[in-house]
């Protein structure tokens, strides 16, 4: 296989969005699998223990204690 | 329950004669005549539109120009007044579940205007200056070369990061109520950002852009009653010479006309509604809640406990 003729065809303007969705695709994919399998998992650990659920900061990534809630953005 | 309608009176009779023998009969009569109250009392709200879900969605307030609550309202949800909010739940705006998509496409649509009116500078919309400006802009120009791949590049990944944006919205099912309507001017822009892209890809006029758009503008020859190969086309009075195709490229073939039209297009004509389009979405954001942040998990035990009540 001739690698500098995939390199021109890969490096060409036109084709760089092509090679990037390559990875920006199938990252996507898998970031989105994951957040949503996280999801999953946390309902049914809540499921399982209801006295969790009444107690449990019931999101997948819980705000720690002390951190402000929002942000004074303007004026 | 209207007290005097007949099917009410003959289901009750029905629901009696149930326990007699006939009770699935009965329990059909039963179900279809409360589909029926059901139907009148949708028909009943759909009398008057702005009652519907839809019309909600779309315009949140009454515009009664009488009630000076609602004079007050033209300031306070004026879109230029009120652009950013004064306080934003710091949760929703988490590069975590945002993936910060909707903001990385807006910031490249500035790029590609401030860049696109630099290369304005520079460039003929006419068959004999085009490709030699472009040839002028990549060799000649200080920093023409940069300029012109700045732009390119952003309008490439425009269109994958308006993708990717949808895709996460798709996702944390933040195209629901309340924000259907934004969802539904989201897809707009979708649309103008690819209009966009593919009236730009004519204009350097070299071989790849021409045969671009000559693939695109034949596949405007199938469009259904406004190709003159579409179906219905024909029937409708469509030739070559006055279908839609003709409309696109000012002509019957890809020349000096589709290139004006093209440039027009893609600097001014799309640009500007596109700008409409951005301002009533980020509008949109703030009057539907800010952000839709990560909602706290449901679970199915509760929401039974929930329907018991």
């Amino acid at each position: 296989m001739d690698w500098h003729q995939l390199w021109t065809i890969a490096s060409a303007p036109d084709n760089i969005p092509i090679v990037a969705m390559l990875f920006l695709a199938p990252f996507f994919t898998w970031l989105g699998i994951k957040q949503a399998r996280a999801n999953d998992r946390l309902v049914e650990q809540l499921e399982e223990d209801p006295k969790l659920a009444k107690t449990h900061h019931r999101k997948v990534e819980p705000w720690r204690p002390g951190w402000a809630r929002e942000i004074h953005v303007w004026p | 329950m209207d007290p005097e309608n007949p099917d009410q009176k003959e289901s009750k009779q029905l629901t009696t004669g149930e326990k007699s023998g006939s009770s699935l009969m009965g329990k059909v009569r039963e179900g279809s005549s409360a589909l029926k109250e059901r139907a009148i009392e949708e028909a009943k709200t759909y009398k008057d539109p702005q009652d519907t879900q839809l019309w909600k969605s779309i315009f949140r307030v009454s515009h009664d120009r009488s009630d000076p609550r609602n004079r007050s309202l033209a300031i306070l949800s004026n879109v230029f007044l009120h652009l950013h909010p004064a306080k934003i739940n710091r949760d929703a705006v988490r590069y975590p579940f945002t993936w910060g998509m909707g903001g990385i496409t807006f910031y490249l649509f500035i790029v590609l205007t401030f860049t696109g009116v630099l290369l304005m500078f520079y460039y003929h919309p006419t068959k004999v200056d085009a490709f030699r400006d472009i040839l002028y802009l990549e060799h000649d120009v200080p920093f023409g070369k940069l300029l012109r791949n700045m732009h390119r590049g952003a309008a490439h990944l425009m269109v994958i990061t308006t993708g990717l944006h949808m895709f996460r919205v798709v996702l944390t099912g933040s195209y629901k109520r309340p924000r259907e309507f934004n969802w539904c001017v989201g897809v707009v822009l979708l649309v103008l950002t690819l209009l966009l892209s593919f009236t730009g890809y004519l204009l350097p006029d070299d071989q790849l852009g021409f045969w671009a758009v000559t693939v695109g503008t034949n596949m405007a020859r199938a469009t259904p009653m406004f190709g003159s190969e579409g179906p219905f086309g024909a029937q409708l009075g469509m030739t070559p010479y006055n279908d839609v195709r003709f409309g696109l490229l000012g002509g019957s073939i890809v020349d000096s006309n589709a290139l004006l039209r093209s440039y027009i297009w893609h600097c001014i004509g799309i640009p500007l509604v596109a700008s409409i389009f951005m301002a009533v979405h980020f509008w949109r954001i703030r009057k539907d809640g800010g952000i839709s942040g990560p909602a706290p998990v449901m679970l199915e035990s509760e929401m039974k406990a929930v329907k018991k009540k």
